[in-house]
């Protein structure tokens, strides 16, 4: 069935119909970008709200951490004063061990008949030793021993011989001057 | 006047509009905005705040798994080995009695003056000795199993006829205990590898010396318990 429309409406009634549709569309519209708006603006209040709340939350908890901490503050320090000590004293004991290492080598290296009569090792672990020995072949075997690396723990850069003399009483004195590495 | 009310109707439909575009300008300037700033500072804040936490909780863990009974012995230990004052009687004395263990003869033992190096303080004890290298090289070997931390700084011998004489300067060493007070932020204070074989070579050195005072009863006589009898 066929419908007949006829719009018998001046023009003017026309023109201001959609005028006025316009205009409401553009109230809606800014109707929709306030309430947008306030609630943006309620939701970053709201987040900020929560947030200062773990802000909070985490100032308690680094506080509570804080006191538990001061409250073993006594252990802190033992701990502390523990590895301090260790570290010096691990600064210091190594401070000889070669000094000490070098005498036992010459020691170790002299013949049994040879004898010390001077012994001088110096804070740059320079040696001086002065020896009597009544055989030649005591005084090769030191040479050797002091030369051989296998032997002188690689502890030994150079052998200064110094001041061979025999008395008459057929002892040969004479002086090293060791350098060490 | 009626042409001020024909514009303004004419242009009411800008109204609503505006105000809602002064509202809303004024919200995001206001309100949205350093909101948002202030939004990410705080995160900041809180994200540092969270990594405190973090490491007090570690240390408060690091602190917990610590044994006290063990610490107390393990300082007593070093405090022997590097105490707090020079103690300068107590070493003598430790050394003399190693020299007598080397079978060395003390000729003369002083003390020289007190010295700083780095952090630690020393003193040197100047030792003259009669003896031959072998008891001296002992007497070194001693010196490793010392309960004091010490160290020689030179070694001289000398044998000229009248007697076998070895002079030894020996750093005696020893360190205060700082002022300063522990940041309670800075992680404990853990022992490495390293520490732990010296903190063992040090329970496996001897003992530390203790001088042991004896206390006798005299009896004396007292007399007559009435003196005018």
């Amino acid at each position: 069935m066929n419908k007949l429309a006829v719009n018998l409406l001046p023009t003017d009634l026309l023109e201001e119909k959609k005028q006025n549709l316009k205009f409401d569309l553009l109230r809606k519209v800014s109707f929709g970008v306030l309430v947008f708006v306030v609630i943006l603006g309620g939701a970053t209040v709201a987040l900020r709200l929560t947030q200062q709340s773990a802000l909070n939350s985490a100032n308690d908890r680094v506080s509570n951490d804080q006191n538990q901490v001061l409250a073993m503050s006594d252990k802190d320090s033992q701990a502390w004063l523990i590895k301090d000590r260790l570290t010096s004293i691990e600064g210091i004991l190594g401070g000889d061990q070669k000094r000490k290492q070098i005498y036992s080598l010459i020691m170790n290296l002299l013949p049994p008949g040879m004898q010390v009569t001077d012994l001088s090792l110096d804070k740059s672990n320079n040696l001086i030793i002065s020896l009597n020995t009544t055989s030649l072949a005591d005084m090769d075997a030191l040479f050797h021993d002091l030369a051989d690396q296998s032997k002188n723990q690689n502890l030994i850069s150079l052998v200064d011989f110094d001041g061979l003399s025999m008395g008459k009483d057929n002892v040969y004195r004479f002086t090293l001057k060791i350098k060490t590495n | 006047m009626d042409q001020i009310k024909f514009t303004f109707q004419q242009y009411s439909f800008l109204v609503i509009p505006i105000v809602v575009l002064v509202v809303s300008v004024s919200v995001v300037g206001l309100v949205i905005v350093p909101q948002l700033l202030s939004y990410l500072d705080t995160q900041k804040k809180i994200s540092a705040l969270n990594d405190r936490s973090t490491r007090l909780e570690t240390k408060i863990n690091d602190l917990n798994s610590l044994d006290s009974d063990q610490m107390s012995k393990d300082l007593q230990i070093l405090l022997n080995v590097l105490p707090t004052s020079p103690a300068v009687p107590e070493t003598v004395v430790s050394i003399q009695g190693l020299m007598s263990q080397s079978a060395l003869i003390t000729k003369n033992l002083n003390f020289g003056q007190l010295k700083q190096t780095g952090d630690n303080s020393s003193y040197v004890l100047n030792l003259t000795a009669l003896g031959q290298p072998p008891q001296l090289g002992l007497f070194l070997s001693n010196l490793d199993n010392f309960q004091r931390a010490v160290t020689v700084e030179a070694i001289r011998f000398s044998n000229q006829g009248d007697g076998a004489e070895i002079t030894l300067p020996i750093d005696a060493y020893y360190k205060t205990v700082s002022a300063s007070k522990i940041n309670p932020e800075q992680p404990v204070a853990k022992l490495n590898e390293k520490d732990k074989t010296v903190l063992q070579q040090l329970y496996s050195r001897s003992a530390p010396l203790v001088i042991n005072t004896t206390s006798e009863n005299v009896s004396v006589p007292l007399g007559k318990a009435d003196p005018f009898q």
